[in-house]
């Protein structure tokens, strides 16, 4: 098992390279010139190459990109451009917002998706059968940011059981932290649910129709037991494959989401940075997002991995 | 968003390598098919003819008219502006299709080759082209397209650049898998032992035999892409106003939403229906095109 998880660890290693990589030189593709960037009306040409002296954009390229991952290691990844404030400070406040949106969001995707999918592969061609099938496609199809303002129109605003938007931090308050990220977290949720509902059905359909099933069935097994001990425990490998999967679109659709919520999120800030060209800030947030998704893929390989022996003896 | 996932799931789909004639089965209409076709071919119709039938035009300003509820003359109501939701909702349509077939197209052009000749030209090529690929799967693929418009700037052709690039993996990946899958066929060896070389098996007989998962996947992708797009031009990084688009009516409809619903509703309804028909469509398309693999 150890080894299972050190050798995926070690492939992950080039895909972090990778990611490292495509983040710094695309942005180096950027038109326009940082120093007159960083400078504004005040730039004149001595100023700029001194400008470009002190932020190191005289150097060869490669050994900015050395200095950037180095720097990145020692926990400094540059100042903004606008406000000079410490780039990892801005992350350290709004990591956690987005953390925990996207664990709410899994979470309830997870727990919604696979149980209905479940009692759909069970009752199949019954009426929650029918429900959950209309549910996945409805809920692939409506994008998060509209389903977001729903839920505001009709939680926040006609009946104010949620507030509108904001973000209470959990330290402050757990109930009013909760409160400020339930409607995000469900907007985010619906689409991945909905995937996860087709899976998980179609997964269990599969499994059900196996010999050991009616097997397990005809000792005198119980129904429950069959279910959860024996068929979902077969089907959670695509299901979990998923779920790794999802995290990706998850992460990306904070972006979005937090904007429709006013979240303080790291996909807010990509967003705003991206509008303000703060460079520096449009590279640091894009890279976290992308090493966190590089993250839970591995996570998720790693568990699909060890809930299969196929799979378990052959990598050990 | 549900967007990555369910291009995922394609790349196991079994290419529809033979003719399923040939197995006796017969191709039939399914439900998803002629529901997601025919809601398709009716917001093809709205974009189109919509316009011109309609006796306002999207972009005239009329404040005496503003925030008027869904009527005889406005049948969708009127924004914030006073200008026509259903004349905005036709042109957004426009838009739509432009943005899906844009990058449908971009993402076809450059990944089916790049997936053609990973399957075909030796394991060394193979590596190259899928490491990279697998780099670039490795980002969230709004994150990509954020990348993306960071450089080129925001704009309807920086969009469809941005989301063009962000699938173009996916569907290079599915490429791949699918023409692996017609290469182990007989008739490929067959060809080859008449003595055609190996461009010509690429292209004569593994590419058009590969082609079934691509198209399922191409009918996904355009839904896909237009929720992206929505969602991208919502947050100010994609289509700019004044230009009618659904993701830009939601954006600027949400501080109207308490007292006018309706400038929300019907942009959200709108854009679901786009989605909803081309990602019922790809269901049909698939279960059509290999009734083995028949959704359950």
């Amino acid at each position: 098992m150890t080894n299972l998880v050190l050798r995926r660890l070690l492939l992950a290693v080039p895909m972090l390279i990778g990611v490292s990589i495509v983040v710094f030189f695309l942005l180096r593709l950027v038109p326009g010139d940082p120093a007159a960037a960083v400078l504004g009306v005040n730039a004149t040409p001595a100023l700029e190459a001194q400008v470009r002296h002190d932020l190191g954009l005289d150097e060869p390229i490669y050994v900015q990109y050395g200095k950037w991952i180095g720097d990145i290691f020692h926990g400094n990844m540059g100042h903004d451009y606008t406000s000079s404030q410490a780039i990892t400070d801005m992350l350290g406040q709004r990591l956690p917002v987005t953390i925990e949106l996207a664990i709410l969001a899994l979470l309830i995707a997870v727990i919604g998706g696979v149980t209905i999918g479940v009692i759909a592969a069970v009752r199949q061609g019954g009426i929650i059968d029918s429900f959950a099938r209309g549910l996945s496609v409805l809920g692939i199809a409506i994008p998060d940011f509209a389903f977001g303002l729903v839920l505001i129109l009709g939680f926040a605003l006609t009946f104010r059981i949620f507030p509108i938007s904001g973000f209470v931090p959990l330290t402050q308050d757990f109930g009013q932290n909760l409160r400020s990220l339930i409607l995000p977290a469900v907007a985010l949720a619906a689409g991945f649910g909905s995937v996860l509902i087709r899976i998980t059905r179609g997964a269990m359909l599969d499994v059900l129709a196996d010999d050991f099933i009616r097997f397990g069935r005809a000792v005198g097994m119980s129904e429950w037991r069959v279910i959860s001990r024996h068929a979902l425990r077969n089907a959670s490998v695509p299901i979990v494959t998923v779920i790794g999967l999802q995290v990706g679109g998850v992460l990306g659709a904070t972006v979005i989401v937090e904007q429709v919520f006013s979240l303080p999120g790291i996909g807010a800030l990509a967003v705003d940075s991206v509008l303000n060209r703060d460079y520096p800030v449009v590279q640091a947030t894009l890279l976290v997002l992308a090493v966190m998704y590089v993250i839970a893929s591995l996570g998720a390989d790693v568990v699909a991995t060890a809930l299969n022996p196929k799979l378990r003896k052959a990598m050990a | 968003m549900s967007s990555i996932v369910t291009m995922e799931l394609s790349p196991d789909v079994s290419p529809a390598a033979e003719p399923s004639s040939a197995r006796g089965r017969r191709r039939r209409l399914n439900p998803s098919l002629v529901v997601g076709g025919g809601l398709a071919l009716l917001l093809l119709l709205v974009a189109l003819c919509g316009p011109l039938v309609s006796s306002f035009s999207p972009s005239t300003i009329d404040a005496s008219a503003a925030l008027h509820g869904p009527s005889g003359s406005h049948i969708f109501g009127t924004d914030e502006l006073g200008r026509d939701l259903f004349t905005r909702v036709a042109e957004g349509y426009r838009g739509a299709f432009q943005i899906g077939a844009g990058t449908v197209a971009f993402g076809l052009l450059i990944g089916v080759p790049l997936g053609l000749l990973a399957a075909s030209a030796g394991s060394i090529s193979d590596n190259v082209i899928m490491r990279i690929l697998d780099v670039l799967l490795s980002f969230p693929a709004l994150i990509l397209a954020v990348l993306v418009v960071t450089i080129v700037g925001a704009g309807k052709g920086a969009l469809i650049l941005a989301i063009g690039i962000a699938y173009t993996p996916v569907i290079a990946r599915v490429m791949r898998g699918s023409a692996m899958g017609t290469r182990r066929e007989t008739f490929i060896d067959a060809a080859r032992s008449r003595g055609a070389g190996p461009m010509r098996i690429a292209l004569r007989h593994t590419l058009p035999n590969s082609i079934g998962p691509l198209i399922v996947q191409a009918s996904i992708f355009v839904g896909v892409a237009v929720l992206l797009g929505a969602g991208m031009s919502f947050v100010g990084l994609g289509v700019r106003p004044p230009t009618s688009d659904l993701g830009l009516m939601l954006a600027s409809g949400r501080d109207y939403m308490t007292t006018s619903p309706w400038v929300v509703i019907v942009p959200a309804v709108a854009i679901m229906l786009f989605a909803l028909a081309f990602t019922l469509l790809g269901d049909g398309l698939q279960t059509w095109l290999d009734p083995q693999s028949r959704t359950r």
